[in-house]
């Protein structure tokens, strides 16, 4: 009987058989060979695929929703009353920080509504003493990387492009990973984020519905209207790391 | 013994292969084990899908911290140093940066007052746009974009006084809240624009001042466009009937001021 050589049990078996040796393999030893073959291939597909997806930024960022002081909700003020985002974050236009709101702005309203809860009790007790309100930053890209907010809502870049339907959120949590691929994503290919400017703090605005052109359409328009600046420049490292 | 390679036989395929193990069925114990270690992979995987569904408290997870942290305090950051925790610092009170000093009062104020300064009372309200503002497209434009921004939330896209907030105010029925005024009645148009202009610096009865969140410039703006809503929609009735309480009527009638 002609015999393969190369697993070791299977040889060990066949000499056994021929020699009429004490000691016999057992039968199952034969799958050992091709029980292996299968766990090394499942092994050699699995670990990559475990690793990647577990240390990919959209499962270790996205999602992050710290506690926060005060329980501001958004889909309260900006979803249901409709507040427009630059009323509190006032000065996302023209500086690189949209800047979260001091007391103040809390109080233009609620001064008069609901000016007792237990909940604006921090808001008041700030606004009196002048000590700010200790928000936890939840979108927080690393310091040498140069965010300007400015520059992106200026060119067309809309509110829920990196942070997500904020006008539903409860408490606000991380959306996007924030990650460096992903900001080339769209750093690559401006035209499918672009959005008029008059737009940017609308939620769920979508280009063929209010435009009837389609997003990749309207998006080459719109670069070319905002001068958004070209590839090379838009991909170089010194534009977000200075 | 021969081998494949003395024989000259091709490597078996795997069907042969089978063939001459004489591969009938493995034993039960290693179905189930393998079975078993396949079911095992998916745990890790459903915890990965799970972790990306959810929301969590814990902070974010970050294996390389070399960009994280530069020696800076970042815009609103906290500051160990300062009583108030800000590294923010506020102005000096009183001062006024290089480049920054403004002499024209009609254009920072809306009004005229005897010794040039905001303490002292008004004598004069300004009647029309400052001159170095021209009412064209483009600052009507921006006038209606502030407008929606900062106003209607109250007043309303059309000026009438039934923004949402305040309409969500009336519903709570909130004893403190003054119903915003409508924008479009003969007593408001009657008004000079310095008058509305100080209005939104300064504030009116419960409403607050927008000084710190509408630049001079684009405080101007929502005047103009405030005008050519007036131009463009009919005069509303006097506020006795929309407003809820007689005495938010009442203190509209003279010019509030500081």
């Amino acid at each position: 009987m002609t015999n393969i050589t190369e697993p070791p049990p299977n040889d060990g078996e066949a000499a056994a058989e021929s020699t009429g040796a004490r000691y016999q393999f057992p039968r199952w030893a034969n799958y050992l060979f091709p029980t292996l073959l299968l766990v090394a291939i499942g092994v050699f597909t699995y670990i990559p695929l475990l690793g990647t997806l577990a240390i990919s930024p959209d499962t270790r960022a996205v999602g992050y929703q710290p506690a926060q002081p005060v329980p501001f909700s958004h889909a309260l003020h900006a979803g249901k009353l409709q507040l427009d985002c630059r009323y509190c974050h006032s000065t996302v236009e023209y500086a690189a920080f949209a800047a979260v709101p001091p007391t103040q702005t809390c109080l233009n309203c609620h001064a008069a509504i609901k000016s007792d809860s237990p909940k604006l009790a921090l808001v008041k007790e700030g606004f009196e003493t002048g000590n700010p309100l200790r928000w936890i930053k939840v979108h927080d890209v690393p310091d040498f990387v140069y965010f300007n907010h400015s520059a992106h809502v200026n060119k067309g870049v809309a509110c829920e492009s990196c942070h997500g339907r904020i006008d539903q959120m409860e408490e606000v949590s991380q959306a996007k990973s924030l990650s460096m691929a992903w900001c080339l994503e769209c750093h690559r290919a401006p035209e499918q984020s672009l959005r008029p400017r008059e737009f940017v703090t609308a939620m769920g605005w979508d280009a063929q519905t209010a435009t009837g052109k389609s997003q990749t359409e309207l998006g080459a328009e719109l670069a070319q209207d905002y001068h958004v600046q070209p590839l090379h420049f838009m991909t170089s490292c010194s534009t977000c790391h200075r | 013994m021969s081998t494949y390679q003395e024989e000259r036989i091709p490597f078996p395929s795997p069907w042969r292969l089978v063939k001459e193990l004489r591969l009938r069925r493995p034993p039960w114990w290693l179905v189930a084990l393998l079975l078993l270690v396949v079911i095992g992979t998916w745990i890790p995987l459903t915890l990965i899908y799970q972790a990306r569904q959810q929301t969590s408290r814990l902070p974010r997870i970050h294996f390389f911290h070399d960009m994280d942290h530069q020696p800076k305090f970042g815009p609103q950051a906290a500051h160990p140093w300062y009583v108030d925790g800000r590294s923010m610092r506020q102005p000096i009170e009183g001062t006024i940066a290089r480049g920054m000093l403004e002499h024209d009062q009609e254009y920072l104020l809306g009004y005229v007052t005897l010794d040039g300064t905001r303490a002292s009372s008004p004598t004069r309200f300004v009647a029309t746009l400052p001159e170095r503002l021209s009412a064209d497209s483009n600052l009507l434009n921006r006038g209606r974009e502030r407008f929606g921004i900062y106003c209607a939330p109250c007043h309303g896209v059309e000026g009438a006084g039934n923004g949402p907030i305040n309409q969500a105010a009336m519903a709570l029925k909130e004893g403190k809240w003054v119903a915003a005024t409508n924008l479009m009645t003969q007593m408001i148009r009657e008004r000079t624009d310095g008058q509305l202009f100080q209005a939104i610096s300064d504030g009116v009865r419960s409403m607050p001042s927008y000084r710190s969140q509408i630049s001079v410039r684009d405080r101007w703006a929502i005047v103009a466009f405030v005008r050519e809503l007036q131009q463009t929609l009919p005069v509303a009735a006097e506020p006795q009937e929309a407003s809820s309480t007689a005495s938010a009527s009442a203190s509209t009638t003279p010019a509030t001021v500081p």
